[in-house]
């Protein structure tokens, strides 16, 4: 590649190259209309592009300090993690950070709104915070010695929850531990769990069994009613519970699950042979069934 | 008068853009280059070294172009990269391998004569005198016609594009323009692109003309009348392109 140069500058001169390119080269002792073969280049400072994440890095920056302060701060300082539960007889429950910030306090009983009345928790901790409740409990006469203070801890976390009610009992102990006893859970005026009585009346006698529902006839037949004089009578329906023909009589002891039952599952009253307790209407025959179908008569082995 | 760091950051400032500021300040640090230079060489750059004096002065030019304030002092920045880049031209002269000197005296007699003595002088040098005296008046001509549109070759030479493709592009306009003798003819006359037609004729965008205009500006005058022996050194132009037509 031949090159014309154009204009000579003491550093440098420009060149024009056969394809019309101007060019600046080292100025080899060069004079204007030489043509010159090999060159030395000028390299050029590459071009920066304006930076783009320039004016984003202060948005970036911010918000990057924005989350630190969100999740490292306020986050376990101010967001709610877990609630502690005190009771004594006043009844209150603390909701606490996870860094064991009390968030809030709130009696739950008429005496614990008195407890708690005029008391100030802000920017106190748990442990702070049940101290000096359990203290104004003995000064307000709620609790004296020999009582029982109940700690209950609930959370999301399990760990968390541990941990605190090891801590929270830990800390009164160590300071009333002489006086009161400290216990992990609710208190026992109310049973954990609620138990429903249900009266149970003695089982009917055996010869009209409940039917098991798998042998409930198909009630698309319609003639298999049992208030058509010549149904089988044996179906059990009317011993209803409903309605105006109640007879008073619960029939759940009858089941064959649970606690109550009976011991007898009707199962095998299934194909025995023998249709004596059998709920189905085939004590009469299959003629009766009139509907020209077979499908209710599955299960008559004669 | 006293110059302080102060003072060069300035001047360098100034002499990225203007040419006669750059031209100036190497002037002024003529003997900063040379001593850079002497300290590289161990030699005086005269002592057949001139090639590589003009590489350091490059150099310092390309230290000028590329400083940044903010990275530290001038001088010390121009020194390495005078350095640098004499570094990088030995090592490519070495690929040159087994080359001597025309001026290497023969047979080691102190005044007997050089190689180049030696050598049949073919170059018709009465010819060639002429040729370069009219190429010289030709582009002192092109470069007066320049400068009525406020342009240097200078200018120019920074305005050329840099990437093939924005080069082929700017060709295309070039190509388009040489078909239409009127509008070379107003580029002469006004020094002003007209930038609707050749974009619609060439296909190329506005923008990368607008960018390289006075590029344009240059490359079209020469392809004006009078500029013979420019056009004849841009014979790849023509050929390449009469090739693409046929």
């Amino acid at each position: 590649m031949n090159y014309l140069v154009m204009e000579v500058h003491p550093a440098y001169a420009v060149v024009l190259d056969e394809e019309g390119r101007f060019l600046k080269a080292a100025n080899l002792r060069y004079q204007v209309g030489d043509t010159v073969r090999d060159i030395v280049e000028l390299r050029r400072p590459k071009e920066k592009r304006p930076a783009l994440w320039k004016p984003l890095s202060g948005v970036a920056g911010l918000a990057a300090c924005l989350c630190i302060v969100f999740f490292g701060y306020y986050q376990p300082n101010f967001t709610p993690y877990g609630a502690l539960r005190i009771q004594i007889n006043p009844d209150v429950e603390l909701t606490l950070s996870r860094t064991d910030r009390v968030l809030e306090l709130e009696g739950l009983n008429a005496d614990g709104r008195v407890l708690i009345e005029g008391y100030d928790y802000g920017g106190k901790d748990r442990e702070d915070v049940t101290e000096e409740l359990v203290e104004r409990a003995i000064d307000m006469g709620y609790l004296s010695g020999g009582e029982t203070v109940s700690i209950t801890v609930t959370s999301a976390d399990a760990d968390w929850q541990a941990r605190e009610e090891q801590a929270a009992r830990e800390d009164l102990e160590e300071r009333y531990g002489e006086t009161i006893v400290i216990q992990i859970g609710p208190t026992d005026e109310k049973p954990p769990v609620t138990e429903v009585v249900i009266p149970v009346t003695p089982p009917e006698p055996e010869p009209t069994p409940e039917p098991p529902p798998e042998q409930v006839d198909p009630p698309a037949a319609p003639d298999d009613t049992d208030d058509r004089p010549d149904s089988g009578g044996a179906t059990g329906y009317q011993d209803t519970d409903y309605g105006p023909d109640a007879d008073g009589i619960t029939d759940y002891e009858d089941t064959d699950y649970g606690p109550y039952s009976d011991g007898v599952t009707d199962y095998e009253d299934r194909d025995d042979g023998d249709d004596q307790d059998d709920d189905d209407d085939d004590g009469n025959h299959d003629d009766d069934d009139d509907d020209g179908d077979d499908d209710e008569d599955w299960n008559d082995d004669d | 008068m006293v110059r302080t760091e102060h003072d060069i950051v300035s001047q360098v400032q100034s002499a990225k853009t203007d040419s006669e500021a750059a031209d100036a300040l190497i002037r002024q640090y003529m003997g900063f280059i040379r001593s850079e230079t002497v300290k590289f060489l161990h030699t005086a750059p005269e002592n057949g070294h001139e090639d590589e004096l003009s590489i350091a002065m490059l150099a310092f030019y390309e230290a000028i172009l590329a400083y940044e304030k903010s990275r530290g002092a001038f001088l010390p920045y121009a020194a390495r990269a005078i350095k640098n880049q004499l570094i990088d031209h030995y090592r490519t002269e070495k690929h040159h391998g087994n080359v001597i000197s025309l001026h290497t005296p023969l047979g080691g007699e102190e005044d007997g004569g050089e190689l180049l003595d030696t050598i049949p002088d073919t170059v018709d040098h009465a010819g060639d005198y002429v040729v370069r005296t009219a190429s010289q008046r030709e582009i002192q001509e092109f470069s007066e016609k320049l400068a009525q549109f406020g342009l240097t070759f200078s200018d120019v030479a920074d305005n050329c594009p840099r990437q093939e493709r924005t080069f082929a592009a700017c060709r295309r306009v070039l190509d388009f323009a040489r078909t239409q003798p009127e509008l070379l003819k107003r580029v002469e006359d006004t020094g002003k692109l007209p930038m609707g037609e050749l974009s619609a004729g060439s296909g190329t965008d506005k923008k990368t003309m607008e960018r390289h205009r006075k590029y344009l500006v240059a490359i079209l005058l020469a392809f004006t009348n009078g500029y013979e022996i420019i056009r004849g050194h841009l014979c790849q132009v023509g050929p390449k392109r009469g090739g693409d037509e046929a």
